[in-house]
């Protein structure tokens, strides 16, 4: 039971790092913005909230901070790929180049540096004390309660009111919704931009919530873990929550079976969880199944007015 | 009222190409000298002294070449991919699975005299890397699954296994780092005398011309720019897609492999560890700013490589070592977005008309 | 200091001075030693809270303590990566055009070239983090076990009433089995019933498995463990679980302070003065191989509000043994984890072995 409590517990904590980086880049890519390079903007909003951590001992400022800065390395982003419609693949691995080695120079001072500033668990009362079902869901900290409504917001958002039908017609043919009078230029530069900051959290939970320190690449390629799920889930929040809870569920699993299944060598286990994504994302989205889910059309197209 | 406001070039030549693109560098250099001055540093001391050991030198030269080699392979099985608009994102695990078949060849494989031994050493990393893309190449082409994701995937179990065999089964004696033992003499490729360059370097520059000719004088290449091109045209010319896929894929991730080759036989000796170290990702990046032309991805990939042995010189003056990574990032977002005003020109308006 | 027979070493080096047409390859005699000028590589930046910190931190300490003003003597190059050739030869030519009398390759990995490049620059000494493998190369290492063998002890004179502790190991190397047996044979020595867990992360950092891993030896009943990984993860994790762990490579103590009774921590600095200062005055053997225990491998101070008086009275007791020989951490009867006897009683294991760790002592679960 105990057993089972920390799998899924640890699966949840898990998730909810990469799925702030997972949602903000659905919305992206359902705009028609690929963004290659979360592990830099992640990496910026892991070392900007722990130097304001560090500095200030707010954590309240400390998460603003995560915001902003990756709104700005949105912004800049949207941009590139907008205004200058530039390519989308080079631009997110320079976005990546550029973080990495931008965080490494900010955070010097802080490495090694403890905040004791970080996002406690805390115990809902009454769920929290629910047999089984409290301490997996219940006694987590405040960025996992925010995803707990984050996730059926998005879903609304984008399934069920008017923005998220033009959020889905950006990405699909952005030159019926200019015709529509849209301006097809701003919403793809909000997106991008929201995007990013959602990026910048997954980064957070790194530096001020699962762990609580800063060190240069922390976050060990989980930006890309995240850009994978995001296809995986086929732009869908529900389904991406699906894919990192599983990706979370195995690699976890795995720690516990090198104790309880010890002839299998240890390496199997690691590759476990990228053996599953890949099993998974082949029987979800081949096209041996009836709803087969394409990419949005426009992805990776910058909307030029003139060709129209 | 003048407005100024943007029109598109219709067409733009190869030397207006590189004027452009040399405009930008020197913009993404004018940005970072900001950048270093930010930091207390003379940014024309920093240029100059950069500029004179990685690319004014024979030795700058040839390092840069040496650190250039696997990734000017990655890049080119990148942009193979690219042109027929696969996302092929598995350079690095294609590179480790061929740098794999490598050593099983040279630790298991039978001993061939001469050159013979060497092509085959080659064969073993070609075969290794294409088989390594066609997990990914197979479904895609059957099932029509997205080939970015499982390719990325793909990276990880490869480096996985590349570790467990050079920490584990395959670990030189008496070494505390996980590394095979050197290869044979007679499979590694010698250094052109004289010149203390690697005969790597100019089997990679054949290998890009003969890409070249490829694209440019067979009916495959063809079919290939058609099929980037559009998907439904191709479809309509009858070109079998399936077929392509399969092969472009494997071609794609065999030329990763030979990185792995040119890595373990003409550079360090050994299969290490962690030996593709993003050359796969860098690969990416490269495929790109050379526009997915063979021949440039053998420069770009130079440039890149001394760009990065030069943080080197730049540490040594006292610049942070981040600093140089953060240049790299900077020049190519600036010049990915000169890249803008390759495609437009900037008019001067009159009669101030429709607003854009 | 323990050394190989000074003879043979000599005869060695004089051979080489031999091969390179009577160049000779020592450092020009008596300069003096605060004006030695040295660079270091490291694979990542210095601040990385692990290994590098620590060998930049033992460079900084011997600098101080001779005197070498580290602002203008002490050259760093983070971010060489291993796998390049060519970058870490450009990387020693800057060095060596910036006058450096010595270049530390602060990471296994650069061994086999810098070894190559000491034939390049013969005026030049490469000191180098290895076990003796290359006679050009002035190779260093520390008797980890020592401390780790306190620190096993420790975890198990705290872990009363059980006899499982677990262990967070990063990848299967000869180092990484040296800590994970040193701590079994010191959980051992104060409990003979004691058993170590092994939980492997086969990463060399990620943290999410290292945090797993500790979460998943805490399910199991683990109530103290050690570590062999380079970020307060595992720390972390203990403190939010009520487990107790003993950090590594650096003093982990102020990232978790409810966790970490203390930590295991490289001590370089007595090495590097050792080879700066024979650097500096000539007399430096380009052959010369260091495996040093004692003052170099050691806990960092204890913990007060976690580990008794008593407890740490004894754990010095341990050290003082270990440095007066009166225990043998090698010595007999060693058995391994399928039950093969590895030393027999009375006898003490050879160095060549220890450094190899082929093998994973009795009391080891989950070994490889």
């Amino acid at each position: 039971m105990n057993l089972l409590i920390s799998l899924f517990s640890g699966a949840i904590v898990y998730a909810v790092s990469v799925m702030y980086a997972g949602i903000g880049e659905t919305f992206s890519e359902r705009a028609g913005v690929m963004n290659l390079g979360v592990e830099g903007i992640m990496l910026m909003g892991a070392v900007s909230g722990y130097i304001t951590a560090v500095n200030t001992h707010n954590l309240l400022l400390s998460f603003l901070v995560v915001l902003l800065t990756g709104a700005v390395f949105g912004l800049v982003f949207a941009f590139l790929t907008v205004t200058l419609q530039a390519d989308q693949t080079v631009c997110g691995m320079a976005m990546l180049i550029f973080g990495t080695g931008l965080s490494g120079f900010l955070g010097k001072d802080v490495a090694g540096v403890a905040a004791n500033l970080k996002f406690e668990n805390i115990s809902i009362p009454l769920l929290g004390k629910l047999p089984f079902l409290g301490p997996i869901f219940f006694q987590q900290n405040l960025l996992v309660y925010a995803m707990y409504f984050i996730v059926p917001a998005s879903l609304f958002y984008i399934y069920k009111t008017k923005q998220g039908l033009y959020l889905r017609a950006l990405g699909e043919n952005p030159a019926a919704l200019d015709s529509a009078g849209m301006n097809v230029f701003a919403m793809r530069y909000a997106y991008v931009t929201f995007g990013c900051a959602m990026m910048a959290v997954s980064g957070a939970c790194v530096s001020l919530a699962n762990t609580n320190f800063w060190s240069s690449g922390m976050t060990a390629g989980k930006g890309w873990i995240a850009f994978a799920l995001v296809a995986f889930s086929s732009w869908n929040p529900f389904k991406l929550m699906m894919g990192a809870l599983l990706f979370g569920f195995i690699s976890c699993l795995g720690s516990n079976l090198q104790i309880y299944l010890p002839s299998v060598p240890t390496e199997i286990y690691s590759a476990l969880p990228y053996i599953a994504t890949i099993v998974a994302f082949i029987l979800t989205t081949g096209n041996f199944r009836k709803s087969h889910t394409a990419q949005p059309a426009a992805l990776c197209k910058p909307y030029d007015r003139e060709s129209r | 009222m003048r407005k100024l406001r943007l029109e598109k070039k219709s067409t733009s030549s190869g030397l207006s190409i590189l004027l452009n693109s040399l405009l930008f560098v020197a913009l993404a250099l004018v940005f970072c000298g900001f950048i270093i001055g930010a930091v207390g540093f003379n940014p024309l001391e920093v240029y100059g002294k950069m500029f004179s050991k990685a690319f004014l030198s024979s030795r700058g030269i040839r390092k840069a070449i040496e650190s250039g080699l696997p990734l000017m392979l990655c890049g080119l099985g990148v942009s193979v991919a690219f042109r027929m608009n696969l996302n092929n994102i598995g350079a690095e695990g294609q590179y480790a699975v061929g740098a794999i078949f490598g050593a099983a060849f040279a630790l298991y494989g039978p001993k061939l005299p001469g050159i013979l031994g060497i092509l085959a050493l080659a064969v073993c990393c070609f075969t290794g890397g294409a088989l390594w893309a066609l997990l990914s190449a197979a479904p895609k082409a059957f099932w029509d699954v997205d080939e970015s994701i499982t390719t990325l995937m793909l990276n990880y179990i490869a480096l996985i296994l590349l570790s467990y065999l050079c920490l584990g089964p395959w670990k030189a004696k008496g070494q505390n780092v996980g590394q095979t033992e050197k290869i044979a003499e007679n499979l590694a490729l010698p250094e052109i005398s004289g010149l203390k360059i690697s005969t790597a370097f100019p089997v990679v520059i054949v290998i890009a011309l003969l890409l070249f000719g490829f694209y440019k004088y067979t009916a495959s290449g063809y079919q290939i720019n058609v099929i980037g091109k559009s998907l439904t045209a191709a479809k309509y010319a009858g070109i079998n897609i399936k077929k392509n896929i399969i092969l472009v894929l494997a071609l794609s991730g065999g030329l990763a492999g030979l990185a792995g080759f040119v890595q373990y036989a003409g550079i360090t000796g050994r299969v290490q560890e962690n030996m593709p170290n993003n050359a796969g990702y860098t690969g990416i990046v490269i495929a790109y700013l050379s526009r997915f032309n063979p021949l440039v991805v053998i420069i770009v990939s130079i440039l890149f490589a001394g760009l990065q042995n030069s943080s080197a010189t730049v540490q040594v003056m006292g610049v942070p070592a981040q600093i140089a990574t953060m240049m790299q990032g900077a020049i190519m977002i600036i010049v990915i977005a000169g890249d803008f005003f390759q495609r437009y020109k900037i008019v001067s308006d009159k009669k101030g008309g429709r607003a854009s | 200091m323990k050394k190989k027979t000074l003879g043979l070493v000599l005869a060695a080096s004089s051979a080489i001075a031999m091969c390179f047409g009577g160049t000779t390859v020592f450092a020009e005699e008596g300069k003096d030693v605060s004006e030695l000028v040295i660079g270091e590589l490291h694979y990542s930046v210095v601040e990385d809270g692990g290994w590098a910190q620590a060998m930049h931190e033992g460079v900084l300490k011997a600098c101080e303590n001779l005197g070498i003003d580290t602002s203008t003597n002490l050259l760093t190059m983070e971010e060489i990566s291993e796998e390049d050739p060519a970058l870490i030869e450009s990387a020693v030519e800057e060095l060596v055009d910036n006058g450096a009398d010595i270049i530390i390759g602060c990471s296994t990995g650069y061994a086999s070239i810098l070894s190559e490049l000491q034939e390049e620059f013969p005026e030049v000494v490469f000191a180098q983090q290895n076990n003796d493998v290359y006679d050009n190369l002035v190779e260093f290492q520390i008797r980890g076990y020592e401390g780790m063998f306190q620190a096993g002890y420790l975890c198990a004179l705290m872990n009363e009433g059980s006899n499982e502790l677990g262990f967070e190991a990063s990848m299967d190397e000869g180092s990484v089995r040296t800590a994970i047996n040193a701590f079994a044979l010191g959980a051992k020595y104060a409990n003979p019933d004691a058993t170590v867990q092994v939980v492997w992360a086969d990463s060399w950092y990620d943290l999410d498995i290292e945090s797993n891993n500790a979460k998943t030896l805490i399910d199991s009943g683990v109530k103290y463990m050690g570590m062999e990984a380079s970020s307060p993860a595992v720390p972390q994790t203990c403190e939010e679980n009520g487990a107790f762990c003993v950090g590594y490579n650096i003093n982990m103590q102020e990232s978790a302070p409810k966790a970490v009774m203390t930590s295991f921590v490289w001590n370089w600095a007595p090495i590097f003065e050792d080879i700066f200062q024979k650097t500096a005055d000539g007399s430096i053997d380009i052959s010369a191989n260091y495996y040093e225990g004692g003052e170099c491998s050691q806990l960092a101070e204890f913990n007060a509000d976690l580990v008794p008086e008593d407890v740490q009275a004894k754990v010095v007791e341990v050290k003082d043994k270990i440095a007066s020989g009166e225990i043998n951490i090698y010595g007999g009867e060693i058995k391994d984890d399928k039950g093969n006897v590895l030393v027999a009683e009375g006898e003490t294991m050879s160095d060549e072995d220890i450094l190899a760790q082929d093998f994973f002592v009795e009391n080891v679960k989950g070994g490889k």
